[in-house]
């Protein structure tokens, strides 16, 4: 009698668990799915801003000067953002291999809820060759980061339609508390996530090869 | 927890109550936004933009009063702030903004007798001339995102209050301060709740298959 009611209490304790295991897969799914949409939309937004700012610039300037006009050198380091439903973005990432393509928001700011939407900044710029982008591990965000092998290439292009070619030299998975190795790691641009359970991260490393920019 | 980038954000509050004039009371709200922004002050005083005290307004002789004052940290920029308050005293370095002359309007805070709790603790007991408990930063507690707590102040005018006070207002200054923290040594959580899925698909199978064979078993006995 003891050993049915107990085969029962387990049964039920087994049904609840994996009750549990679906929704929480299910919640990850559509958060998942959720960030992809908001990446998407600020995507189509910051292209928009790219066509018209290279619009601009080719505008045709008076016959004294026939070369078009072009924006000075910004020395600060500081790049030019694009305003999308209340944030800030850099411009967008282009990874063939993984068939992404992801806006970057300026500046994460401590703030989780930006990362729910796209990759963020954590720091450095594509003008000092030292900018560090994080996502979420979401498959629609870096969650195939790991998939890259040494040589594969990506792309980021600007809000003024400046396109940089980077190579990834290095590809890790790291222990969070290894900032210093992340953040001044001496490469061009660094990307990262966690890994499936959230412990350690995985870093790629990339190094520029060239700039186009977009016509 | 790792000391990583602190800063020090004050806002000094200019808190009036005034024995006449009757303007609107509303609830009480400061509001952290961030190291750039700081404070935001929601009153919607007519007398300062930073009074708290709405209620304190046409206080008569004998008149219980209460405000409560929200604090909030609403900062996106630090992952926690730690909050302050003291009073500053009036003299001839600090100047009431309302232009009254000192030493008349101590003597009428000297009248009343003021409280501050932050819950159930005393944090202030006295009039409102004196700094008592608030003679230094006195330590309301540690907030993340959209935590914070309440004070809530109570104001006692005794009915002995004579005519001579009509018409006065006192003023109080209070300084709060926020030290704002960000956690250093790790870099982001950038992960979801993956890891719980098969953990709970692994148990709940087990749970399963134990339940199935202890409920077999028992139908076997019986055959």
């Amino acid at each position: 009698m003891h050993n049915r009611k107990a085969g029962i209490a387990f049964l039920a304790l087994g049904a609840v668990l994996i009750i549990s295991a679906l929704l929480l897969l299910r919640s990850n799914t559509l958060q998942d799915r959720q960030a992809g949409e908001y990446s998407l939309d600020a995507l189509d937004g910051i292209q928009a801003a790219i066509a018209e700012n290279s619009a601009a610039a080719a505008t045709p300037q008076s016959q004294e000067s026939p070369e078009p006009s072009e924006e000075p050198e910004d020395e600060s380091g500081e790049m030019k953002t694009v305003t999308i439903d209340g944030n800030d973005y850099i411009g967008y990432l282009s990874i063939p291999e993984l068939e992404l393509v992801l806006p970057v928001i300026s500046d994460w700011g401590w703030d989780y809820n930006r990362l729910q939407i796209a990759p963020c900044r954590q720091q450095g710029s594509t003008k000092t060759d030292d900018i560090v982008i994080a996502a979420h591990n979401y498959d629609s965000h870096f969650g195939k980061l790991k998939d890259l092998s040494l040589g594969d290439s990506l792309s980021f292009t600007d809000v003024m339609g400046k396109c940089i070619q980077y190579e990834l030299k290095k590809l890790e998975t790291v222990d969070p508390h290894k900032v210093d190795y992340v953040l001044d790691s001496g490469y061009d641009l660094v990307l990262y996530t966690c890994t499936y359970g959230g412990e350690f991260r995985v870093v790629g490393f990339f190094d520029r090869t060239e700039d186009t920019t977009k016509k | 927890m790792k000391k990583m980038f602190k800063r020090v954000s004050s806002l000094l509050l200019i808190l009036i109550l005034m024995f006449s004039l009757s303007v609107p009371a509303f609830a009480a709200e400061l509001n952290f936004l961030g190291r750039k922004t700081n404070f935001s002050v929601n009153s919607n005083n007519m007398v300062t933009a930073t009074d708290l005290f709405g209620n304190f307004k046409s206080v008569m002789p004998g008149d219980t009063l209460t405000e409560i004052v929200t604090i909030t940290n609403l900062a996106v920029d630090c992952d926690y702030i730690k909050l302050y308050i003291r009073a500053v005293a009036h003299g001839a370095q600090n100047a009431p903004l309302i232009g009254e002359d000192i030493a008349k309007m101590n003597d009428f805070l000297s009248q009343l007798s003021m409280e501050v709790y932050q819950g159930t603790k005393l944090i202030y007991s006295g009039s409102p001339d004196t700094l008592d408990g608030f003679a230094n930063n006195v330590y309301l507690g540690q907030f993340r995102k959209n935590q914070g707590t309440q004070l809530t102040v109570n104001l006692q005018v005794p009915s002995s209050l004579g005519n001579e006070y009509a018409n006065m207002a006192g003023e109080v200054d209070w300084v709060f301060t926020v030290e704002s923290y960000n956690e250093a040594g790790k870099l982001i959580q950038t992960g979801q709740m993956n890891w719980p899925v098969p953990v709970l698909l692994g148990l709940g199978v087990l749970a399963l298959a134990a339940g199935l064979f202890m409920v077999s078993r028992k139908r076997k006995d019986n055959a």
